[in-house]
């Protein structure tokens, strides 16, 4: 057997894709078989899904299978990935993590949320012992809550073992422990326009001074909540001719949502139905956020009535119908002629 | 969590013949790849081999699951569900000074396998939600997604359009086409306000991995391409695939 590092794995398996165009993706299990001397690593390359049986047999302290991936792309370096993990011992706890959002209509392999949306995490657990002689390892297992932001970016190039730790608890008792968060905890300078993942996870609690093994973890992917400006008109400006360009900008909307500019006439008010702006709208049902910038004139065709109008951006998701930004300004078209009339007459 | 020590790690089989896996079967919805493994039983004597399943999804792009077959049919690769959504419909009529510009009813059709055509939009552009979806359609591998469309006007019906009738009217793109106009359309005095959101600077088309945007030409023929009124931009729909 040739002994070989993680790192010269991932850099070899990156070599087919070299000469790709697009992504290209290597597979591969890692089967830790654990003791209390070296763990040795197993190592075998999968396809997308199947079944096989486990690269070598179990012994007295276990093992750890982990799946990865790893993405290849022309002219960028490898990023892998650690999809999953499991555990099987001569004895181990087994546990089930069901994360559940408001956003029911996802049907993404990840349950997702926007940062200000309360989620709740269900853990069931369940083969724990409570006996005087069972071992300490066989009475508890620990949760632990990870968080980690996506940055700039929308996750592509995650490294996970750069997450950090917010929270553990121990389970002591088999059964369904339900947790609740009012919103995620997810590292950030404004919580509510955080994006990244929450990664819950249970690992075993050895007292043998050997590794806690996870047994089951699932993750939670965050999105910002939307924002938008308006500029190019001014709050109270008063139109006497053409409307000016106004450029709309919004940012991270959500991945599955109708995001439109509406204008009415009058002042603001909530759930006020005017016309679309048509050329300052976008309609998205993907996996990750968009921004975008519309710079916008046809607002002004829109415009038939001289007075106070209102302007604002409208965004509809699974969380319902909210207003991302508005301004009211003036129009006053009407031709108002100021003349002095005299007539004189000779006498 | 302790630190773990060196590691030795043994590789089965030679590594050349690591597996490079293409896009999966089913779009992902993800943006970053995802996937599950299992391990049975869970508890174990030792000696015993358990059995391994596991599933992991990339994230991906519609050309992994559909085929585009020029200029507008689309047909799937696996079974999906394809959702419809009307995002504009350009065809205006005005004096011929180009006063009193009003939009014409149009009408888009739609058929699905070669069967018959379905009428899934009728109205002006003042009619147009581009959040509603105006068809929900399962499809399966190997099927065909047809579309078409015309116009009244002069108390007559355009020509009817089809993705299969032979002529170029009908075009399906997906993220990144530059759409085939003679000229950068994004720049065009033409250029419907409905489709910006969905271009780039350069023309090129600004849509979700899994969708497709269907964009027609109903007021001018093949042989008109070169009219700046070419435009493809008289019906324009937008289609996003899923998982069913």
């Amino acid at each position: 057997m040739k002994a070989l590092t993680l790192t010269a794995l991932l850099a070899f398996a990156a070599l087919p894709a070299a000469t790709a165009q697009t992504a290209s993706y290597t597979n591969f299990i890692r089967q830790t078989i654990l003791g209390s001397t070296l763990p040795v690593y197993w190592d075998v390359s999968v396809a997308s899904s199947g079944e096989r049986l486990s690269p070598t047999a179990l012994t007295i302290t276990g093992s750890r299978y982990e799946l990865w991936t790893v993405r290849s792309t022309s002219g960028a370096a490898p990023t892998s990935y650690l999809l999953d993990t499991a555990f099987v011992s001569a004895f181990s706890p087994s546990a089930e993590i069901t994360i559940i959002t408001e956003d029911n209509t996802w049907t993404g392999p990840v349950p997702r949320t926007r940062a200000d949306r309360p989620f709740t995490v269900e853990v069931q657990v369940n083969g724990l012992l409570s006996g005087a002689t069972d071992p300490a390892s066989a009475k508890s297992v620990r949760l632990l809550r990870h968080g980690q932001s996506y940055g700039s970016t929308n996750g592509e190039n995650i490294d996970r073992s750069q997450a950090s730790l917010i929270s553990q608890a121990v389970i002591s008792s088999n059964g369904k422990t339900t947790l609740s968060y009012p919103i995620t905890s997810i590292p950030g300078a404004n919580p509510l326009q955080v994006k990244g993942e929450e990664r819950f996870s249970v690992f075993t609690r050895n007292d043998d001074g050997s590794d806690d093994q996870q047994i089951v973890s699932r993750y939670l992917q965050v999105w910002p909540v939307a924002t938008a400006s308006i500029s190019g008109i001014n709050p109270g400006d008063t139109i006497r001719f053409d409307a000016p360009k106004i450029t709309v900008t919004v940012n991270d909307l959500y991945p599955s949502s109708y995001t439109y500019t509406q204008i009415y006439k009058g002042a603001p008010a909530l759930g006020t139905v005017g016309k679309v702006v048509t050329s300052a709208q976008l309609q998205i049902d993907q996996a990750a956020p968009e921004s975008r910038v519309w710079v916008s004139q046809d607002y002004d065709d829109l415009i038939d009535d001289d007075g106070q109008w209102t302007i604002e951006v409208i965004s509809r998701t699974t969380f319902g119908t909210e207003r991302l930004a508005y301004l009211t300004f003036n129009v006053n078209r009407t031709l108002r002629v100021n003349s002095m009339m005299s007539t004189s007459s000779g006498s | 969590m302790t630190t773990r020590p060196p590691r030795l790690v043994r590789t089965l089989g030679a590594l050349a013949a690591l597996i490079i896996a293409t896009p999966g079967v089913l779009p992902a919805n993800t943006n970053i790849p995802t996937g599950w493994i299992t391990a049975s039983p869970g508890v174990a004597k030792v000696g015993a081999i358990p059995t391994l399943k596991w599933n992991i999804n990339y994230p991906t792009e519609i050309t992994n699951h559909v085929t585009i077959v020029p200029p507008g049919t689309v047909q799937p690769t696996t079974s999906l569900r394809a959702d419809i959504r009307v995002l504009g419909a350009g065809v205006t009529s005005s004096n011929s000074n180009g006063s009193n510009l009003t939009f014409v009813h149009t009408e888009c059709y739609f058929s699905y396998n070669n069967g018959s055509w379905s009428r899934i939009f009728a109205g002006t552009n003042h009619d147009v939600n581009q959040s509603a979806i105006v068809r929900n359609q399962n499809v399966v591998a190997n099927s065909t997604l047809r579309f078409g469309g015309r116009y009244w006007f002069n108390n007559q019906w355009s020509t009817f359009y089809t993705s299969n009738n032979g002529t170029q009217n009908v075009r399906v793109l997906k993220n990144g086409d530059s759409v085939p106009t003679t000229y950068n359309v994004a720049n065009s005095p033409t250029l419907e306000d409905f489709i910006k959101p969905y271009l780039d600077a350069g023309g090129k088309v600004r849509i979700g991995p899994m969708d497709i945007i269907v964009m027609m030409e109903l007021t001018h023929t093949d042989n008109q391409r070169n009219n700046e009124g070419y435009d493809l931009q008289d019906m324009v729909l937008l289609v996003t695939f899923k998982n069913q």
